[in-house]
């Protein structure tokens, strides 16, 4: 590849050198420290009011909060905002070039447009993957130091499911692994879009809308829906959470994985097409 | 001389609009050409065609005997340019955004380097601040900067002059002149100032309605103009009062209130029009032409 080393340097310099990329990290780090507060400070409270139902069937011994429980939590809770910290960035890797007029510089270069589409693709997966191993280091090791360590009770429709402390870190991994596809996927759909706008507001605002919608649609358990869940993107992201079920539906979690990394395909493949074909009028 | 940029039936659409229309035009090696047109006339679209920044709805493009689209990045590293204005990375400074240029096309630029070309287009010593700070005219000289960080061999210009300062004009004009008389580099120069083209460019193209309308020498196109021609003179009505009997009066075309005639005259035509005047005894202070590729630019693109 024609200098593709200085291609990946250079974005690498761009976007790490743009203070716009550090909001995530600063937002990311006051939300978790936020929620990791509140629970410290109101968990008991708020722990009662979940648990009086299971109450009335089990008896529970023990501290609920726990610091995998409070990581499980967060994840939970940030499902909704990652993208948009993603999508800061990679709705804007391309979009905001070509809003400033770089882009047209950019493109006066031996590289071919594939090279550079693919090394902003790299840089904006590297952000993702940095992100989220900032996620992990606030939510599993700052959890570590606050709360007690412990086993994992995780409600979900068919039931409470307990994950043995032992096993959480291994399956806290597993989980962040998913995660990483699936905001891949979401970094791809942003950089695609990307490719198409003219400014950085556009991919940001359709990508939390898709989030958005299709996060509400499988969220209510509307039978007119149902068919639309396996074509949504956002079903199969939090298919992380299957991970602590017992017995681990593995075929589900596969098939889910391979949905979105076919998606991550698609969306790499169609911003690549079009940004190869695009007429650079800004 | 060797042709190094070669149109040959090259149009663009935009959806309904044709920007450019069947377009045809060369540029020779080592000259200078200044390349005109009215606003909307194609100029930018055909500089974007050139850069690869535009895919030609039909026709074939060359850059120095090589397909642009089949040999893009090949010729990109012959080309350097200024395109539209200048826009940067405005979060980095100077020298970080030469850096990142220079790596894209592969090249080690040592400090000396960097030195020169900054002392060159004259920002050595504010090559550290940050790009955003900058003025229009600071954006420009980065602009011709960074066109020629990479040595090479043809340099567009779309438009160098704006936000420059008089000053700044008259370096960007002695640097274009230095590249091209002793770097040998081949400049195409987009510009609206046409007495800046008219100083620097022996050659042009201009485009309206995106087709080339004239294309050449500019003293070979302009040879075959009349011109027009200013002669301030003492006692303006005597001097009025004989030119009615001669062949001249039917080419005046203006006369002003202090001591100047306009002629419409062909350029062999000014000698001997001075010649008639001495003769008649008449005395001739200034002689001006006035600005004639203004005039051929006007005349041939109607406006």
């Amino acid at each position: 590849m024609n200098n593709f080393g200085g291609l990946l340097i250079n974005e690498f310099i761009k976007t790490f050198k743009k203070p716009r990329t550090f909001i995530s990290f600063i937002a990311l780090t006051i939300l978790v420290l936020a929620l990791q507060y509140g629970f410290y400070h109101d968990g008991k409270e708020i722990m009662k009011f979940f648990t009086q139902s299971l109450e009335e069937d089990f008896s529970i011994n023990g501290n609920m909060l726990t610091s995998n429980f409070i990581t499980y939590l967060i994840l939970q809770f940030l499902i909704v905002q990652m993208p948009l910290l993603v999508t800061l960035v990679s709705g804007d890797i391309i979009s905001g070039e070509a809003q400033t007029g770089s882009l047209r510089y950019l493109l006066l270069r031996p590289q071919t447009r594939t090279q550079i589409y693919f090394a902003k693709w790299i840089i904006s997966m590297f952000y993702t993957l940095l992100l989220l191993i900032w996620l992990g280091i606030l939510a599993l090791v700052v959890s570590k130091f606050i709360f007690p360590n412990g086993d994992l009770i995780a409600a979900f429709s068919d039931g409470v499911h307990i994950t043995r402390a032992a096993d959480c870190n291994f399956k806290f991994l597993e989980a962040f692994g998913i995660a990483f596809l699936a905001l891949g996927l979401i970094t791809s759909f942003a950089m695609m879009l990307s490719a198409f706008a003219e400014n950085s507001i556009s991919p940001i605002i359709i990508v939390m809308s898709t989030v958005i919608i299709f996060t509400v649609i499988g969220t209510f358990e509307l039978p007119v829906f149902e068919f639309l869940k396996p074509f949504m993107f956002t079903t199969h992201m939090i298919v992380w959470r299957d991970l602590f079920e017992n017995p681990v539906p593995a075929s589900e979690i596969i098939t889910s994985c391979m949905v979105m990394f076919a998606h991550i395909i698609l969306f790499f493949s169609i911003g690549l097409f079009h940004f190869n074909k695009k007429d650079i009028t800004c | 001389m060797a042709i190094v940029i070669q149109l040959e039936n090259v149009s663009k659409v935009f959806g309904t609009h044709t920007a450019v229309d069947n377009l045809n035009l060369q540029v020779e090696q080592g000259e200078i050409y200044g390349f005109l047109g009215p606003n909307g006339s194609g100029k930018s679209t055909t500089l974007r065609l050139i850069l690869g920044l535009l895919t030609p709805s039909a026709g074939d493009i060359h850059i120095m005997s090589k397909h642009l689209l089949s040999n893009r990045s090949e010729v990109m590293q012959h080309i350097g340019c200024i395109i539209e204005k200048p826009d940067f990375y405005n979060y980095l400074n100077a020298m970080d955004n030469l850096k990142i240029f220079s790596r894209m096309h592969g090249i080690s630029t040592s400090k000396y380097d960097y030195k020169n070309l900054l002392q060159k287009v004259g920002l050595y010593g504010r090559e550290k601040d940050i790009v955003k700070t900058y003025s229009h005219g600071m954006k420009q000289r980065l602009g011709l900067a960074q066109a020629l960080l990479h040595n090479p061999s043809i340099i567009i210009l779309d438009e160098p002059n704006t936000g420059l300062d008089p000053q700044g004009i008259i370096e960007l004009r002695e640097t274009i002149l230095h590249l091209n008389q002793q770097e040998g580099k081949t400049i195409l120069l987009s510009s609206h100032i046409l007495n800046e083209i008219e100083e620097i460019a022996k050659s042009m193209i201009l485009i309206h309605n995106g087709k080339t309308i004239a294309q050449g020498k500019i003293s070979a196109l302009l040879d075959k103009e009349n011109i027009f021609v200013n002669f301030e003179i003492d006692n303006k009505e005597n001097a009025l009062e004989q030119l009615k009997e001669s062949k001249w009066y039917s080419l005046i075309t203006a006369i002003d209130e202090e001591h100047i005639i306009q002629f419409n005259i062909s350029h062999d035509d000014v000698p001997q029009l001075t010649k008639w005047f001495v003769a008649k005894d008449i005395a001739i202070y200034n002689i001006a032409k006035m600005r004639s590729l203004e005039k051929y630019f006007l005349k041939l693109t109607n406006v």
